[in-house]
């Protein structure tokens, strides 16, 4: 098992993810595919970690797993000290309300709400008041660059819009830990930068924890560390399988 | 407001097929509900006054046999028993101008304590004076005098069973403020009742207000043979349960609306959760509990049912207001005459739509509702998932449809009379029914869509695979509309069985080539006899071969009214009168040598009798047990007929009258001769209704197309129902598809080939509707006419299933699915492929 090092090399910092044995497989007709074989990772808090792989190699699947909309076949999961796998679903979603941001390849706005209310959405969510969240909601449209765009409804906005909400939304509750998946695959490649520069800003505004799917070296290359996904492994870019 | 709620008032409006469907089906619902029970309520209520308008304050009833009391007993009862608190009544039917009514012959000095009257302006003070003093004397509701223009003082023409006696308005009662039931009614002195009625000497009961059970049995014991002592109270109950089974049937009527309505909410609900599920997946990701998606889709339920509710009770109160009238019509043709009626608001009846409104919303939504919550989020995301879970939930779906399907035969086996019970069994097999149609829609789109394809070619194929694909949703709408259609073409079966059945039976009944009687009043009850020497005279017509006599008469016992049929069976009516229990050869026997009687089938099967049994019957002798030998085939609407020899009864009731001939000619060409020599002796004596047997037919099929009037406007709500929910359910449908259809015309389709691809599976659709709905409404039509039927009137139907009823049913599944097919192809036609591929 690796040990939780913070990244500036100073007094350990405490650990936001720990994977430990899991292991996650389909079943595909009579044939059982592994996904995860018996992986084990840990990150520590305000680290970002990029996955890279192919289609299929269980970026998305690991990513499902480490929020609990999903639970492996075996292993545990703790995510800041709460071992997730031990939970029930009911608090594993309360878990996920308070302390996990998502951000989408397909933005998952919700369409019948206006970007703003979109965005207060997590906080309303978490409790704050109609007031806080209506003026934390602005805040962040205005650090994502879309002040003017606070009363539309998302399917007026264009996909890079579309898609610095959804990490406006990500970020709105501040959460501990953002779950990306594959953030840029459905944008051009500029707007793609202009969009990881946004999401790159606000988690160090935010100081958060970040977990990145991508099949895309160059977006990769915006984490501190990169793992790749293989054959049901988690291999570190240094080479180590993990 | 909350933003998960604001999620769910958003979606709503911008998915308007199925908000509507979603509505229409809980309006209409509720609107049938609430229009059928006031309706009923109201009519009940009529009833009710008209009957306490009659029996007034009275704890006891003294009743005799049908000769009525001799009047002499009365007197001894008043002055030797001292019994103060009674009044004698005559009571009988009249009618003045073409309107008919109850005629109640009271004694003026006597009636304190027993019914109020409130006189009208200009009749005051010397209204009961002249009630007592003047022949022919009567007082009337101011607004039925006003409506045959009589005013008080007027002399006036009243007939009495065919006879016109002079009448005088004395006064008129206060419309407002008076007693409610009395605007049907003819008050007289009782002499004057007498007269006209040739009642003379006689009573027809004699009031009494009793206050101790002492009292009760001291006067029971004195009371002379022949007389019986009968609670009043319990009279009311006894008459009004007679009309009990007439409303539960149209409760149950309106219950199969309701279901029908269930069914189509539950087909919204469940798209709209359906076509959802990415975004309830999303939300659950963001951190949404399952609960909160259960309450976001029950709340969502909770507003369509609270919103239909509203514009289904206003729809249901304009609509009472029209079924009251068929309603009364009903019961006045069957029943005891309560005139017209006004619909009264019930709170009840509002209360009853509001539940069963929200709480079918509510029971349509839960299990959506359910299913929403029990996806992983990971799952809810993705369209296939689902699908695949469709798929393999079909076996479990199977095995609680047959689950289903066996309570609700052994519910129907359990007990052979409880209507609840058959209610409950035969909503049970609908539902069990209805759970099979997905797989049979599976089952039917994978086996047609490689033949066809090879036909038709591959968007034909396309269309008919897509059906089995998209189970999550064409499994649902498929089976919404199949029990929709099938709630069709059960009652249209029901109600064509029925009339098939009773044409027959009348067919068979009226053998005689004419019938001869006293014209009838209201509720065919109380006929009055044929003058003697009229009918000596008629029956020696030359035009006459034969003739057979009967006397028609209603008793009341303990357990209600039953009538007595006492014939001089011809051949011709014994051949065609069919014994349904008890051996034919010595049924006959007991009845032609008076040991014995005949009763009808509903008698037989709602107060559990059979051949052998005795049954007990109030005669001029007191009351005694007759053998029963047989049951006959029969299909009235009371509590029950005894048929017996009238030798048999004169011997036992000393009544030798005649209310009825059935006239058997030398030539049947000579009818019309016939009736001008009837015309010609009855003239200025007795008004004689002459009637063919073509004509009695005719008009006993016209009064049963009255009481199905109201079946029918319920048969044809339901039909909207279904149709305007099969519309919005595919089009609905084809307008999820439109950025699939986008995607082939951006691969090279037509609009039209696309337009085809959406009608083909339309058409496809409302086939499959249709034809799962024709063993359903078959089986459907069985259990209202074998079990609802028969338990709630004991009638005994053949059940005849038309083709026109299920080529009906699924002439209006494909009409519905060809509408819907139109908006989406038109909508593609001039939807640009790249906008198409963009929708949401």
């Amino acid at each position: 098992m690796r040990v939780a090092v913070a990244h500036n090399g100073s007094a350990p910092a405490p650990s936001a993810i720990r994977l430990l044995n899991v292991s996650k497989s389909y079943r595909e007709g009579e044939r059982l595919h592994v996904v995860l074989d018996a992986i084990n990772a840990e990150v520590v808090a305000g680290d970002t970690v990029a996955l890279l792989g192919s289609s299929g190699s269980g970026k998305s699947t690991l990513l499902n797993l480490i929020s609990g909309i999903d639970q492996p076949d075996a292993g545990a999961i703790e995510l800041a000290g709460t071992r997730l796998t031990a939970l029930d679903e009911r608090a594993r979603t309360l878990y996920r309300r308070r302390n996990l941001g998502f951000v989408y390849q397909f933005f998952n706005l919700l369409p019948t709400l206006t970007v703003a209310e979109n965005i207060r959405l997590p906080l309303e969510l978490n409790g704050v008041a109609a007031v806080a969240s209506e003026r934390r909601s602005l805040e962040l449209l205005d650090a994502v660059g879309l002040a003017a765009r606070a009363t539309s409804f998302p399917e007026r906005l264009s996909g890079g819009e579309q898609q610095r909400v959804a990490i406006a939304r990500a970020l709105a509750h501040a959460p501990a830990l953002v779950l990306a998946d594959e953030p840029t695959g459905n944008l051009d490649e500029e707007t793609g930068e202009q969009v990881l520069g946004v999401l790159q800003k606000m988690l160090v505004e935010h100081g958060s924890t970040m977990v990145l799917a991508t099949h895309s070296r160059k977006v990769a290359a915006i984490a501190r560390r990169v793992w790749r996904t293989q054959n049901g492994h988690l291999i570190e870019e240094s080479g180590i399988s993990l | 407001m909350n933003l998960l709620a604001k999620t769910s008032l958003r979606y709503l409006p911008r998915h308007p097929w199925q908000l509507a469907v979603a509505l229409l089906g809980i309006a209409l619902g509720v609107a049938v509900i609430v229009a059928v029970d006031l309706a009923n309520s109201s009519a009940q209520r009529a009833f009710l006054g008209a009957v306490d308008a009659v029996y007034g304050e009275a704890s006891h009833q003294v009743v005799g046999g049908p000769a009525g009391i001799p009047e002499s007993d009365y007197v001894r009862l008043r002055l030797d028993g001292g019994v103060r608190a009674s009044a004698p009544v005559v009571e009988g039917f009249v009618s003045i101008g073409e309107r008919a009514f109850n005629l109640l012959g009271v004694d003026p000095f006597a009636e304190a304590g027993f019914r109020t009257y409130q006189i009208g302006s200009g009749g005051q003070g010397r209204a009961w004076l002249d009630l007592v003093s003047r022949p022919g004397a009567f007082v009337l509701d101011e607004r039925a005098a006003a409506a045959l223009g009589l005013d008080v003082g007027d002399s006036t023409e009243v007939i009495v069973a065919g006879k016109k006696r002079p009448g005088f308005l004395a006064a008129t009662l206060a419309a407002e403020g008076g007693r409610p039931g009395l605007s049907d009614v003819v008050i007289s002195d009782i002499s004057t009742a007498q007269e006209w009625l040739g009642w003379n000497g006689r009573l027809s009961r004699i009031d009494l207000r009793i206050e101790d059970d002492a009292g009760v049995a001291r006067i029971a014991e004195g009371l002379p043979e022949g007389s019986q002592l009968l609670s009043a109270a319990g009279r009311s109950r006894q008459t009004l349960g007679m009309t009990r089974s007439f409303s539960t049937s149209l409760t149950a009527m309106s219950l199969l609306a309701v279901l029908v309505g269930v069914f189509l909410i539950y087909n919204s609900v469940s798209f709209t959760v359906i076509q959802r599920r990415p975004l309830l997946g999303v939300m659950r990701s963001l951190g949404v509990t399952r609960a909160e998606i259960a309450g976001l889709v029950l709340a969502e339920a909770l507003v369509l049912g609270m919103v239909g509710v509203v514009a289904g009770l206003g729809l249901g109160y304009l609509l009472s207001r029209e079924l009251l009238g068929l309603v009364t019509q009903s019961i006045n043709d069957h029943y005891y005459y309560v005139g017209a009626a006004s619909v009264q608001l019930a709170p009840w009846s509002v209360v009853k739509g509001i539940v069963a409104g929200v709480g079918a919303s509510l029971l349509a939504a839960a299990l959506p509702a359910w299913e929403a919550t029990q996806a992983p989020p990971r799952q809810t995301l993705a369209r296939a998932s689902l699908e695949q879970r469709v798929s393999e939930k079909l076996g479990l779906i199977e095995i609680c449809a047959i689950a289903a399907i066996a309570g609700g035969i052994l519910a129907l086996v359990v007990t052979d009379r409880s209507l609840v019970v058959g209610f409950a069994g035969m909503f049970l097999i609908v539902v069990g029914l209805a759970l099979l149609v997905p797989g049979f829609v599976a089952l039917l789109s994978r086996r047609l869509a490689g033949p066809i394809g090879r036909l038709a070619g591959l968007s034909t194929r396309m269309a008919i695979q897509g059906i089995g694909r998209s189970l999550s949703r064409t499994g649902v709408a498929v089976t919404a509309l199949a029990v929709a259609v099938a709630a069709t073409i059960g009652v249209d079966v029901m109600v064509g069985s029925f009339r098939g059945s009773v044409d027959a039976w009348l067919q068979r009944s009226l053998n005689a080539d004419m019938y001869v009687a006293p014209p009838r009043l209201a509720g065919g009850r109380a006929e009055r006899e044929i003058d003697p020497l009229l009918l000596r005279r008629i029956v020696a017509l030359p035009e006459v071969d034969h003739v057979g006599y009967s006397r028609s008469v209603d008793v009341v016992t303990s357990e209600g009214v039953r009538r007595l049929l006492a014939v001089d069976m011809t051949d011709e009516y014994r051949a065609n009168t069919r014994l349904t229990r008890g051996d034919a050869t010595a049924a006959w026997a007991g009845f032609d040598d008076g040991s014995a009687v005949l009763i009808s089938e509903p008698l037989a099967f709602l107060h559990n009798l059979d051949a052998g049994d005795e049954i007990l019957l109030p005669t001029a002798r007191g009351v005694r047990g007759f053998r029963i030998a047989g049951v006959y085939e029969d299909f009235d609407t009371g509590s029950g007929t005894v048929m017996l020899n009238r030798d048999l009864y004169r011997q036992w009731w000393q009544d030798d009258s005649v209310t009825a001939i059935a006239v058997y000619l030398e030539d049947p060409a000579e009818a019309q001769a016939f009736e001008a020599a009837v015309d010609a002796l009855s003239a200025g004596r007795q008004s004689l209704l002459v009637t063919s047997n073509r004509d009695i037919l005719k008009m006993s099929l016209d009064i049963f197309d009255r009481t199905f009037t109201i079946t029918n406007v319920l048969y044809l709500l339901t039909v909207a129902v279904a149709f305007v929910g099969m519309v919005g359910a595919f089009s609905a449908l084809q307008m999820e598809r439109i950025r699939e259809l986008g995607t082939l015309r951006a691969l090279g389709f037509t609009p039209w080939q696309v337009g085809g691809l959406v009608n083909v599976q339309t058409l496809g659709l409302g086939l499959l509707s249709g034809l799962a709905a024709l063993p359903l409404g078959v089986v459907m039509a069985w259990i209202l006419l074998h079990v609802i039927n028969r338990r709630a009137f004991g009638w005994q139907i053949d059940m005849s299933v038309s083709p026109s009823a299920l080529l009906g049913a699924l002439a209006l599944a494909v009409a519905a699915a060809t509408l819907a097919g139109i908006y989406p192809s038109w909508r593609m036609a001039r939807t640009a492929p790249a906008s198409a591929m963009r929708e949401e």
